[in-house]
């Protein structure tokens, strides 16, 4: 199952959950989605995300075994 | 334009078709709904031009796609057990038969629709092209 560490990042860079939304551009229920991981993201808005926190897509997503 | 107002202006668009639309009922005025509606659909166009930005996120799209096929798997299944129980009813009932018989033909027009756009999107998003 894939997981994700974006709680972890958004918290420290101190921004909200409609900011990175606004960032990312997707809602608010998309963020809470994804950092739950009741939602996986299309490679796009991974890729997205990771420039967002300028970091790679696998420092944010990993494989849980 | 931020997302929250862009639901906001759609929501008073909502509204104001809704307000048209009870209004045009309780008149009995046909035209007056359908320019409501015209009206409605025309404004929400126009609101996705200006905003420029990618309102319908991917989330929201998986959602719809997955309604839309519970929704069709649902109701073809629906529309053809009583389309063959309509059928197989006793022949006093022609009007149920024939009822049955279009409800069949409904549900295969559904199929051939499904396969045919089934299709469609395979080729659009590439078809097993081996090297």
């Amino acid at each position: 199952m894939m997981r994700n560490k974006l709680k972890v990042y958004r918290t420290g860079r101190d921004f909200t959950q409609e900011e990175l939304g606004e960032r990312l551009g997707v809602s608010r229920q998309t963020v809470v989605a994804i950092e739950k991981n009741k939602y996986l993201p299309s490679l796009g808005l991974a890729f997205k995300i990771a420039e967002v926190f300028k970091v790679r897509i696998e420092d944010v997503f990993y494989k849980d075994e | 334009m931020r997302r929250k107002d862009f639901k906001r202006i759609k929501l008073l668009i909502s509204v104001f078709v809704l307000v048209v639309m009870i209004v045009a009922v309780f008149s009995y005025n046909i035209f007056l709904a359908v320019v409501g509606v015209l009206s409605g659909m025309l404004a929400v166009r126009i609101l996705r031009i200006k905003s420029k930005q990618e309102i319908v996120d991917e989330r929201v799209e998986k959602i719809g796609d997955k309604a839309a096929r519970a929704s069709f798997l649902i109701f073809t299944s629906i529309l053809a057990v009583v389309s063959v129980l309509l059928v197989v009813v006793k022949k006093e009932h022609v009007y149920l038969q024939a009822l049955g018989v279009l409800f069949s033909y409904m549900t295969s027009f559904m199929l051939v629709l499904y396969v045919l756009s089934y299709r469609y999107f395979e080729k659009e998003f590439g078809e097993d092209d081996e090297e």
